[in-house]
């Protein structure tokens, strides 16, 4: 499940750059409000997708997945935002009809560019990208934590619903669902919380902090940026090309 | 102990043939096939890695993209629906008693597998202490799993799959990492349940307590041992 | 409980980031270096928890556990939930970057809720109590997060949106009732797997 968010190719390039990237992309497409600068980054997305795709950076389904589970939330936006509701029922509402096209062209279009700028990230890359851009040192020092020891709990929590599957659990709409999940949730907490300790206790015996090293900070190379200017330009593009149209 | 072949007319009570199952990028069993019948204590011998607890789990239809042919007392099992009904009447020893002891005291966690055939929660309750009981265990019921040691977590574990009253044993190193004075415990405990099962072991002491029956597990096929 | 890119303002945005990293850095400063080894493997474990999928009906609902969060890591809720929705946003596309700090609130606020007003109720050992902690710490985490959801989008996006926040907030019923339920397990669960788990199992109470 966590795991499968990983591509195998050594496509981890530049994590710093694409992070970056992916953050401009997203704030520069939620702030865009015309409909024709959001159609056209859409566009633009669609095509970095397909690029990391042809690259193989990127798995097909894996892209699809991800849009897909967005327009859940987007269909019920489109489905609600064009009524107003008045004592007399709905009415078609052409603001309403206008934000949700809006919403429709920005969530698609920002999901496309992370999925394509973050093609084959995993949590530990993520991490070293934060790092990278200076997140406070807290912060970083969690990230590398947490995705340290995801695989680790994901792993555990499938023994442990193995071995209730071996003992005839079968997931049900049911209290005894309810009751054998909540189970699996105590045991994997108090599984992390005996590892805490004991990783605390190691940590203690080197010295607090050597053990969790926040990635070296190296000066930002020029390719590494080229990821954010390449973004920065495709979003002034769009927007000078609507504001002309 | 005799090591003859029980003869049996009767239907195998497991039967798996042709097995292939990968973890991860490795193809871990490559044609592997086995036959318990009643009377029956198979031992599967095989190095670290060589597909012992990948052999079990696969007989249980409990890891995904497995292929080949599993009969369970006689009845072809492919789906989900089809193994669903054998977990409990073939119980499954893991390896690691860690994963299987989850919950927060031992009578509890003896109770899940009945629960989870419909027992209600006396019936699971008296069950688990029954269970605990034939153990020798029962002053443990009110402990949390986490406190005990390595020979008494695998007695609760044992004690969480004999309490589904089950006909066939399937045991995944019941004796690693235990000294001797827990593995005889533990070796008395499952020649106690008179029941047929297949052990994967590497422990010589296991094996010679248990066993009427060898295979050796390597490249993924059983060899006769 | 994500909201997606897009359907709130630039000043709905700007406001909730400046709130969310507000949260965040007062999360930082109460969390001690000793308790980041806790804090982290409790966010492992919640992220992993999060993808249980119970079935209803012809579809699942997966676990929230905000409320949960929040009574064992209290303000620390906001840096861990932080990670854990960046490494969901970045792993699996859920949500973009700019709208980050609102998703951030709708989740630790509530988080944080349930730590102040649970922690008496879970220091005491009567199991019954440590029940009721569990299912109000779904109550107040899922509602929460639906009622702090539904107020940023009619303030955010707009008073187009009030039958959007009605919808999404009915959607969240079942997720609040799974919540609770499988908190007032978990909470007593937990209680007896981790003696003495106020001390040992929470970030903050030890303090
Ligand atoms: N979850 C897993 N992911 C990837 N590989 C695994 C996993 N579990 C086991 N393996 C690999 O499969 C092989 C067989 O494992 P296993 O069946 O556990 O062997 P045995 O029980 O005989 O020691 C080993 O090489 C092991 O490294
Ligand atoms: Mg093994």
């Amino acid at each position: 499940m966590i795991a499968s968010g990983r591509i195998a190719a050594g496509v981890a390039l530049h994590p710093r750059g694409r992070l970056a990237a992916a953050v401009l992309a997203s704030v520069g497409i939620a702030v865009t409000s015309h409909r024709l600068a959001l159609a056209l980054l859409l566009l633009a997305a669609l095509g970095a997708c397909a690029c990391a795709i042809v690259q193989g950076a990127l798995a097909a389904g894996t892209a699809l997945g991800r849009v897909a589970a967005v327009n859940g939330f987007v269909a019920l936006t489109a489905l609600t935002l064009p009524f107003a509701w008045t004592a007399a029922g709905p009415v078609l509402d052409p603001s309403g009809v206008e934000l949700a096209w809006l919403v429709v062209l920005r969530a698609n279009a920002v999901v496309l560019a992370c999925t394509a700028l973050l093609a084959g990230f995993d949590a530990a890359t993520l991490a070293r990208a934060a790092a990278g851009l200076r997140a406070p040192d807290k912060l970083c020092r969690l990230l590398f934590l947490i995705a340290r020891y995801l695989d680790l709990l994901g792993a555990e929590r499938a023994r442990i619903e193995r071995a209730m599957r071996a003992r005839g659990f079968v997931p049900r709409s049911d209290r005894r669902t309810v009751e054998a999940y909540g189970k699996l949730v105590a045991a994997l907490l108090a599984g992390a919380v005996a590892r805490a300790e004991r990783v605390e206790r190691a940590m203690r015996a080197r010295g607090f902090g050597r053990a969790v090293p926040a990635a070296p900070v190296r000066e930002a190379k020029a390719r590494e940026w080229a990821w954010a200017g390449g973004t920065a330009c495709v979003l002034a593009a769009a927007w000078a090309y609507a504001g002309v149209g | 102990m005799s090591s003859e072949r029980a003869l049996s007319t009767t239907e195998p009570l497991l039967r798996a043939r042709d097995l292939v199952a990968s973890r991860g990028a490795r193809r871990v069993l490559d044609g592997a096939a086995l036959e318990l019948h009643e009377g029956e204590r198979l031992v599967v011998l095989g190095e670290n890695g060589a597909g012992k607890s990948t052999l079990l789990m696969a007989l249980l239809g409990l890891l995904p993209g497995v292929a080949g042919e599993v009969e369970i007392f006689g009845r072809p099992c492919r789906t989900e629906a089809d193994f669903a009904p054998n977990r409990g009447p073939v119980g499954l020893l893991f390896q690691d008693p860690d994963d299987q002891l989850f919950c927060a005291t031992v009578a509890e966690d003896a109770a899940f597998g009945p629960l989870n055939r419909g027992a209600t929660p006396e019936a699971a309750a008296r069950a688990a202490h029954a269970a605990l009981g034939a153990l020798g265990i029962a002053r443990l019921a009110d402990r949390p799993p986490h406190a005990l040691s390595g020979g008494e977590k695998r007695l609760a574990a044992l004690a969480g799959v004999l309490a589904m009253r089950p006909r066939v044993l399937l045991l995944d190193e019941p004796t690693a990492s235990l000294e001797a004075g827990a593995t005889t415990r533990v070796l008395e405990a499952l020649l106690g349940t008179g029941l047929p099962l297949v052990v994967a072991t590497h422990d010589p002491a296991c094996d010679a307590a248990l066993g009427t029956r060898r295979l050796r597990l390597a490249d993924g096929r059983c060899r006769e041992a | 409980m994500h909201l997606a890119e897009g359907v709130l303002s630039l000043p709905a945005l700007a406001a909730t980031a400046s709130l969310a990293v507000a949260g965040v850095a007062i999360g930082l400063k109460r969390l001690e270096d000793s308790r980041l080894p806790l804090a982290a493997l409790l966010g492992s474990a919640f992220l992993v928890a999060g993808a249980i999928h119970v079935p209803l009906g012809v579809g699942s609902v997966h676990l929230l556990l905000n409320g949960l969060a929040g009574l064992l890591l209290g303000w620390a809720a906001f840096p861990v939930l932080l990670a854990a929705l960046l490494l969901q946003a970045a792993l699996f596309g859920f949500g973009g970057f700019a709208v980050l700090g609102a998703n951030l609130l709708i989740m630790a606020v509530p988080a944080v809720l349930a730590h102040y007003l649970l922690r008496g109720l879970a220091s005491d050992a009567a199991p019954w109590r440590l029940r009721l902690a569990g299912a109000l710490a779904g109550v107040i985490g899922v509602g929460g997060a639906g009622a702090l959801a539904a107020v940023v989008l009619t303030l955010g996006g707009g008073r187009e949106f009030a039958g959007l926040a009605a919808l999404f907030g009915a959607a969240h019923l079942p997720v609040l009732a799974l919540d609770a339920a499988l908190g007032a397990v978990a909470v007593p669960a937990l209680a007896r797997l981790v003696p003495d788990f106020t001390r040992r199992g929470t970030v903050e109470w030890a303090r």
